[in-house]
């Protein structure tokens, strides 16, 4: 394991011209510990997920609560039963629900486009909050026009993902998972590239040269599918528990948890990105 | 190394990880394309159709009303059978008749606007027909054979010596049924003997029968016999979308000439097969005391064979779930031993099981004699620890063998009340669950949480199943209303379970099998189920008694009321829980007159009252003195003390029971109390709403229907509570538990997308 980072994790890193890389290896428990080494910026992002999905969530508790009225369910045998006369019976609960679902969709969106420059700006090792504000308000358009080339690649790769699985079935999981994991590496190696490598920030170029950055690199498209993948194991396995250990409040929590867990993830992912600065920068 | 030599190193390097993966999922996903289908050692033809008459008991002579014997041809090219149909029927009434009306139920699928159709508009539960595929019967010739004043031996399989006698016949205005005209009454006892010519075509299989490539299912495909009852006359109902069928019993005996390949299966039992011509197979059945012949022929077929107390068990699957045969073998297995307990044995020597291919699931879910489709098991990709089911396919196949007793052997008029035969065969299939695993055992284990035999009939109910009363004919449920299904099934269900829950289930698993016992080959109506179901359950004046013994206070259970009000009223029982709480236990402070005859209390000094006025005048408030008559208790020093502060012997706790609907009947209420005691009380329903009170006591909880006695009561969520005034209740688990699952998601969406 490479235990040196590309770029210092010191204040004022950004100003140190990027080191070109020799050899483009892919180091991936580096990247893990530029994340690590940022302990207050992980915490602060979520933190800010938990208030929003709190926040969220709110209208669809209130309206559980409500639908109940002064009425409580006592019987643990017959919950599912309980819950779906519920739902069938005040259908603005599952509207609740469903829109918070998708309102969070939209915040992880918008927040997605915000973040990006300043979670790149963090993990390369810039510690000024003014600096890494004001990476958010110079690079937002650059990150609009990114994501919607992006937008293209995606649609490409959930189209694969979707033929695999209407030809192969169950079976066809893992590549479904390169496969939809694939552009999210390559917006990652795109926006790393605007952000940190002054790549040009409106040109379609910078994001093929992304597509083809980590087409290239089987250990990189390999190590984000598996970090995504556990992404997606962690939050599914803490909703999979909250439902099995039933109203507990014990176990919000540790859906709470696995929300930090993805928090690291995803910026683990990132990492990779900004691991691999300098390559194919224009 | 150079930029482009090592960029030439990692595309090879890419492109074999990308195939491998490719080359390793595809020999998973089609490694199997291979393999020959597998067969299994078959289990000999029976002998006899019906089992011996030690096991099977006495079949009634009466019951035996028609036979028939056929000779079809199947067209698997025009998915055409072409027949003639020998048929013998004796008239058992005392009525004389000169008319015979037949059932062509296939008509049904002629046209747009047949009667079935036209309330189905061209879909059947969920499938549709194709565009084109109509299906029709077409009789063309019709002729009497004998006319035979008493009633001999009729030899249907010999080829008569003279022509017979033709016949005037024609369709009537709705082409599901057809009426024969005869030269003369068939009296009381006699009989006639007809022949039939008759062209079936089959329709793209959407409704229970029909076609689909190779795979051809005849269900209701030749002309039949209606059913001429003593009192009501000919039963032959137009052929609608909720009504089945109808028919009386007899013998089979039917010759198919199928493609030599075809796999069939079919009514009865195989008596012989012959080569009739170079590809063709011509196959004989025998089938006796049934009401309907049905067949079923597919060159891919697999056969599968299993056995249970000498009943062969065959069936007929596809390669693609042949995996599955053993879990229906499993049930089919469950099912005839519950049933075989409960509602005496199944009279036939054979079963088969067909299982439709993909495509076809409209074939799916249907009865005949001896012979019945199913449903696939769905192929769920979760592991057990999340989803268990037995429900998909395995249900069906309860469900479908079910009606080999309560369509088959007991023939109720489905047309006339479906609910006897669909909803009491629905209340079978929950006793088989019960039988196989336990009371009330989960048909659905989501993540731990079940999902019960009562869970799934009151969520069926929750929709549609007040919209109509059980008991009326098929044709009065409107498609429209979407009522059909919660009613005839699930409410029967929930109608009968909640009364075997109500009585203890021992009188109501008495009644039934005597109900079964009287209904064998006997065509029962529902009047017949119902006095049964009075007698065993009530006393002599047809009640039960839930709680007392019959003194005062006694809570009734009029079992013929509750039948009335289940059975031909639309509502469905609601209770709701009106309040639960606690209040000052009554004391007596305050003035009371002093009855009369008791001594009246020493009178105070006057210096006394004159203090007491003046110190009363003095600060305002009334003196506690009175007029001579009236006496005064004091009050206690709680006065003013909020009831949740109140020591418990000073509260007095109350629970309000309110009904929300007109359906009467009685019901637990559980009352937990302040000391951890739980006592279960019975209502009789009959008010609005009722109090119960507990001085000296403080309620905590209540429950209405604890034991989830009232199938028939959908909606439960409004049944508990806890009292207003309890100490720090808990918060609310289910809404909770709700609200952080939309939490935990809205989490999961942001962690995951939002960077």
């Amino acid at each position: 394991m490479d235990d040196t980072l590309a770029t210092p994790l010191s204040p004022g890193a950004a100003t140190v011209p990027p080191r070109k890389h020799p050899r483009r290896r892919t180091r991936v428990f580096a990247a893990l510990r530029r994340v690590l080494v940022a302990p207050g910026f992980v915490l602060a992002i979520w933190v800010a997920n938990l208030l929003a999905a709190k926040l969220l969530a709110g209208p669809g508790r209130a309206a559980a609560r409500a639908g109940m009225r002064d009425w409580t369910w006592f019987d643990d045998g017959h919950r599912i039963r309980a819950v779906v006369e519920l739902l069938a019976d005040e259908p603005a609960i599952a509207a609740a629900i469903s829109s918070s679902v998708v309102s969070a969709a939209v915040v992880a969106g918008i927040f997605s486009l915000l973040a990006a420059p300043a979670i790149l700006t963090r993990l390369d090792g810039q510690r000024s909050l003014a600096w890494i504000v004001g990476a958010v308000g110079r690079e937002l358009p650059a990150m609009l026009v990114q994501t919607g080339y992006s937008l293209v690649i995606r649609a490409v790769c959930l189209g694969l993902a979707g033929a695999c699985a209407a030809g192969l079935g169950p079976r066809a999981l893992p590549l479904i998972l390169l496969l939809v994991s694939f552009p999210v590496l390559a917006l990652d190696r795109a926006r790393a590239a605007v952000v940190l490598d002054d790549a040009r920030p409106y040109h379609p170029m910078t994001m093929l040269r992304a597509v083809g950055h980590v087409a290239l690199r089987p250990l990189w498209w390999l190590s984000g599918t598996v970090i995504e993948t556990l992404k997606l194991g962690v939050v599914i396995a803490a909703l999979l528990l909250l439902i099995e250990a039933g109203p507990s409040p014990i176990s919000i929590w540790v859906a709470r948890a696995a929300g930090l867990a993805a928090v690291i993830l995803s910026l683990w992912r990132v990492a990779l990105a900004v691991e691999d600065r300098g390559a194919n920068a224009p | 190394m150079s930029r482009s030599a090592a960029r030439a190193c990692r595309t090879p390097r890419a492109l074999a990880l990308g195939l491998g993966i490719v080359a390793a999922l595809g020999s998973g996903a089609l490694g199997c394309d291979d393999a020959e289908p597998p067969s299994f050692p078959a289990i000999p033809e029976p002998e006899q159709a019906l089992r011996p008459e030690s096991v099977r008991g006495v079949i009634p002579e009466q019951a035996h009303v028609v036979d028939y014997w056929i000779d079809a041809r199947l067209d698997e090219r025009a998915h055409e059978i072409h027949g003639t149909l020998r048929m013998a029927w004796r008239n058992r009434t005392a009525r004389s008749v000169d008319r015979l009306p037949l059932h062509l139920y296939m008509n049904a699928f002629r046209a747009e606007d047949s009667a079935w159709m036209a309330d189905a508009r061209g879909s059947h539960r969920g499938q549709n027909l194709a565009r084109d595929r109509w299906g029709f019967v077409d009789v063309s010739r019709v002729s009497l054979l004998a006319h035979n004043p008493a009633q001999p031996r009729i030899v249907l399989e010999q080829t008569p010596s003279q022509p017979g006698v033709p016949l005037r016949f024609g369709e009537d205005a709705e082409p599901s049924t057809m009426t024969v005209t005869l030269p003369e009454p068939v009296g009381a006892g006699e009989s006639v003997v007809l022949e039939l010519e008759f062209t079936t075509r089959l329709p793209q299989v959407f409704a229970r029968t029909g076609y689909y490539g190779d795979f051809h299912m005849a269900g209701q495909w030749f002309p039949k016999i209606g059913v001429l009852e003593e009192q009501a006359g000919w039963q032959a109902h137009t052929f609608g979308l909720f009504s089945e069928f109808y028919a009386d019993f007899g013998d089979y005996e039917v010759f198919l000439d199928v493609p030599s390949d075809y796999v069939v299966g079919a009514t009865g039992v195989r008596v012989g097969e012959e080569a009739p011509s170079e590809g063709r197979k011509r196959l004989h059945y025998r089938a006796q005391m049934v009401h309907d012949f049905a067949w079923v022929a597919d060159p891919n077929f697999i056969e599968h064979w299993g056995e249970y107390e000498g009943i062969r068990i065959r069936q007929l699957i596809q390669p693609k779930f042949v995996d599955d045969a053993d879990t229906h073998l499993e049930a089919q297995k469950l099912a005839l031993a519950s049933m075989e307990a409960r509602f005496g044995s199944y009279p036939w020597s054979t079963i088969t099981i067909v299982h439709a291919p993909e495509g076809a699931g409209g074939a799916g879910g249907m009865e005949y004699p001896t012979l019945y489709t199913t449903s696939n098991i769905a192929d769920s990709p979760l592991p057990a620890w999340v989803l268990r089911e037995r429900i998909t396919g395995v249900f069906t196949t309860v469900h479908e063998f079910g009606h080999q007793y309560f369509q088959g052997l007991f023939a109720s008029n489905e047309h006339a009340q479906p609910w006897l035969d669909e909803g009491m065969n629905t209340t079978a299939n929950q006793l088989v669950y019960w039988d196989a695993y336990g009371d009330d055992p989960w048909v659905v284990e989501l993540l731990g949480h079940p999902l019960t035999t009562k869970d799934l009939i009151a969520l069926s109910m929750l929709f549609g199943a007040d919209r109509d009363p059980i008991d009326q004919p098929a044709d009065r449920f409107d498609p429209v209303v979407e009522s059909y299904g919660a009613v005839t099934y699930q409410k029967t269900a929930a109608v009968m379970l909640t009364l075997r829950e109500l009585c203890g289930r021992a009188p109501w698993d008495r009644a039934m099998a005597r109900y079964a016992a009287l209904a064998r080959f006997a065509h029962p109506n529902g009047a017949l189920l119902e006095r049964v179901l009075v007698e065993e359950i009530g006393d002599e004046r047809g009640r039960l008694a839930m709680v007392g013994d019959g003194g005062p206070g006694t809570v009734w259970l009029d079992v013929q009321d509750y039948l009335d009000q289940g059975l031909r009223g639309a509502a469905l029982p609601d209770f709701r829980l009106l309040a639960v709480g606690n209040r000052r236990a009554l004391g007596d402070a305050g003035w009371h007159r002093v009855a009369e005859g008791e001594p009246l209390p020493p009178e105070p000094p006057q210096a006394v009252i004159a203090t007491q006025r003046a110190l009363a005048g003095l600060f305002g408030y009334a003196p506690p003195i009175g007029p001579s008559g009236l006496t005064r208790s004091e009050t206690p020093g709680d006065w003013n003390t909020k009831v949740a502060a109140l020591d418990d012997d000073r509260v007095e706790g109350f629970v309000v029971v309110g009904r929300r609907t007109s359906f009467r009947m009685p019901v637990e209420v559980l009352v937990e109390f302040g000391d951890g005691e739980r006592l279960t009380l019975v209502w009789d329903g009959q008010a609005d709403h009722h109090r119960f009170d507990f001085p000296g006591r403080r309620v905590t909880k209540a429950i209405v229907d604890p034991r989830m006695q009232v199938l028939l009561e959908a909606r439960k969520l409004d049944n508990a509570a806890w009292a207003k005034d309890a100490a720090d209740p808990p918060a609310e688990p289910l809404s909770g538990w709700l609200g952080d699952m939309d939490e935990a998601a809205a989490l999961a969406v942001l962690g995951g997308l939002g960077i």
